[in-house]
């Protein structure tokens, strides 16, 4: 080792941002939202809309439906106030966001979709490519080879297909996917490989809000009758051979996992407050100088509108900070203001890419 | 005449090839004792009228940590070669790195002959495999149909509490769908795999395509996060997709139970006792009516779980 070096920091290579401007993806569950979320600085709107003829074929006695959960969704929301209902508020939906300047997706993301569906997805497809829908978000492939050399619109693999790995997007390419929805579970470094490796792909990528537990894709439980993963169980652990096990830490363990699954649970903050629900901001400065995505999405259809609109406010201010240089620490600092649990911050368990300082340059 | 499987979820449990049938966990107490009930229940109907297997299911469907070696592969390969069983070994949903994996374990396990079926549960594993592997029969595992399977209901109450156009949506998987189908035959893909849900399965509109079930276990919901990784970290290293496993999801399975069905009921058919097991990053229900898997002609294939698939 050469004397004189040892206390030399060792120098990043200057990189050049690979992203000069993200969009920023809301969600909108009613008519008049539009403008509102555009001026807070929204780029892009997504929404789902259910017919009513959806809700009566499919759900069983939902008089005023529009305040329960629903049986069975035609989108991966089942809160039925967290979807447009009628045509009339869709079309203004849409033509508000056009002349806004803004795009507008509908998800159709059930996981899936069998045969008896078909009949009202044919037309519904068609009616959503009528109405000028920019793009249509989809998890099902039998869905996407149906529709995608008939539509118009854009089609969006929905974070509920998972596609974790650069050989799926090659192979949703092929079923006209043109933008990914990366699932809420991948580092960044995967993203980055992926991004990297497919560059003629559009990307999105969750950043605040709506951290599911398991994986959308991958849990198959009904939410109308509640959510599995906040429920409390009893529990007894057993070995491999299933011979009881008393060991406190695998009770420590499953208490530390309902605090992942649930922090403060249901609890509800002043207009002062942010409740943390999933959050990437720190991130930031990685993806932008580091991977191709192309839009921010906040999660949250159904959330009330104090929330939506602070969500996009906070990503807002912190895309600018960090168009402007700004590091993971001050990134953070930036969002302490916003944190009234900071233990939720610090303990990662909302964090959407707890990596982000697992590279030395990165470390806060 | 219906196929049998066997699925050895990892290497340590390959002895139950031949012992599938007389294998006993221990029996300590009554909570694990229903899950013993119900293996037995089904392990009798499946196999008392002299059903042998003709095939080993190896691997796992639900975590990329947890993919074969080539050793372990070579060694069931032997073990399958000896009984003249046929072999299909079961990938999990992947990132880049799992598939690098299978990749490198597929390379140099390509000609040992019992393997004819890989079971993809991930669309870019089924890319890589068909691109490199053609040989390879592809099959469509259970990860990626995407029927509810909550086992918080019974079957009853799914009968009563759903229209019957819901009820139907929610027996019918997607492979169902015509389009679905299509999209199957475009994959060069002929057979699709199942859980034995507890609403029931409706399989009418398949009839162009092979069917197969797992019993008796079938899977709730999964996760890159992993409750058992780390279990012994500190709480802020525990519950990424980056911490750091020891596979202690092959040391402990634990079992949850819940008093009462999710849902509210003056109906006298809810469930007293909802039960699933969590094993790692995956939750499972256990369902021991195995009638209709034996009845259905739509179903060709029976992939028996002697112990939790994981």
């Amino acid at each position: 080792m050469e004397i004189g070096r040892v206390n030399e920091k060792r120098k990043e290579p200057e990189k050049l941002p690979v992203n000069e401007e993200m969009d920023i993806l809301a969600p909108i569950d009613d008519v008049n939202q539009i403008r509102l979320f555009r001026f807070m600085g929204a780029t892009e709107f997504y929404c789902g809309y259910i017919p009513c003829d959806w809700f009566e074929k499919y759900n069983k006695n939902m008089k005023n439906w529009s305040k329960k959960d629903l049986q069975l969704s035609l989108n991966r929301r089942e809160i039925g106030f967290a979807n447009l209902v009628s045509l009339e508020d869709f079309v203004r939906v849409v033509k508000e966001a056009h002349e806004c300047g803004a795009k507008l997706y509908v998800t159709i993301n059930a996981p899936s979709y069998p045969e008896i569906n078909y009949p009202f997805l044919t037309e519904y497809v068609k009616l959503l490519d009528d109405c000028q829908t920019d793009g249509l978000i989809v998890t099902d492939p039998g869905l996407l080879q149906r529709i995608h050399k008939s539509v118009k619109s854009r089609l969006i693999l929905s974070t509920c297909n998972q596609a974790a790995s650069a050989d799926a997007v090659r192979f949703v390419q092929q079923l006209g996917v043109q933008r990914i929805v990366f699932p809420r579970y991948i580092s960044l470094r995967q993203m980055e490989r992926i991004t990297d490796l497919v560059p003629d792909m559009e990307y999105e990528c969750f950043i605040l809000e709506g951290k599911c537990v398991y994986d959308d894709g991958n849990c198959n439980i009904l939410h109308s009758c509640g959510s599995f993963c906040s429920e409390r169980w009893y529990s007894r652990y057993y070995d491999s051979g299933l011979g009881p096990v008393q060991q406190p830490q695998l009770y420590e363990n499953e208490e530390d996992f309902y605090e992942f699954t649930s922090p403060y649970l249901n609890t509800r903050l002043s207009d002062s407050g942010w409740r943390n629900m999933g959050c990437g901001i720190c991130s930031l400065e990685y993806i932008v100088k580091n991977i191709k995505i192309d839009s921010l999405k906040l999660a949250g259809r159904g959330l009330d509108n104090r929330q939506k609109l602070k969500n996009i406010s906070i990503l807002k201010k912190a895309l600018d900070l960090a168009y402007k240089g700004a590091s993971a620490r001050e990134l953070k600092k930036f969002m302490e203001k916003y944190q009234p649990w900071k233990e939720i911050c610090n303990n990662r368990y909302r964090c959407y890419f707890p990596d982000f300082d697992e590279q030395e340059s990165y470390r806060l | 005449m219906k196929e049998i499987a066997i699925l050895i979820p990892a290497a340590k449990w390959s002895f139950l090839a031949e012992e599938y049938e007389t294998y006993e966990y221990r029996r300590d107490d009554i909570f694990a004792g229903w899950m013993l009930e119900v293996r037995r229940k089904v392990c009798g109907q499946l196999f008392d009228e002299g059903r042998v297997p003709g095939r080993i299911y190896f691997g796992n469907e639900f975590c990329e940590r947890l993919i074969w070696t080539e050793a372990e592969v070579r060694k069931m390969a032997e073990l399958c070669g000896n009984h003249g069983w046929k072999m299909s070994l079961v990938t999990p949903y992947c990132t880049d790195e799992g598939i690098g994996r299978i990749v490198r374990v597929l390379e140099a396990v390509k000609d040992l002959e019992p393997i004819d079926e890989i079971i993809v549960n991930d669309w870019g594993v089924l890319y890589r495999i068909r691109e490199m592997f053609p040989r390879y029969a592809c099959v469509f595992g259970r990860v990626l149909d995407k029927m509810k399977r909550d086992p918080r209901l019974s079957r009853k109450e799914y009968e009563t509490r759903f229209s019957a156009e819901g009820l139907r949506l929610l027996q019918s998987p997607g492979a169902s769908a015509l389009a679905y189908r299509e999209f199957m035959s475009e994959c060069r893909v002929e057979r699709l795999e199942l859980d034995n849900v507890i609403q029931g399965l409706y399989l009418e509109d398949i009839r162009d395509k092979r069917i197969s079930v797992y019993a008796p276990y079938g899977y709730v919901t999964n996760g890159k996060i992993c409750p058992f990784a780390g279990i012994h970290n500190k709480p802020e290293e525990k519950f990424r997709v980056t911490t750091k496993c020891r596979r202690e999801c092959q040391d402990y399975i634990q079992l949850m139970q819940k008093s009462l069905s999710a849902l509210p009921s003056e109906q006298d058919e809810r469930l007293d006792q909802v039960r699933v097991i969590r094993k790692g990053n995956t939750v499972f229900f256990m369902n021991e009516d195995i009638g209709q898997l034996l009845r259905d002609p739509h179903i060709d294939r029976i992939v028996y779980e002697p112990v939790v698939p994981m």
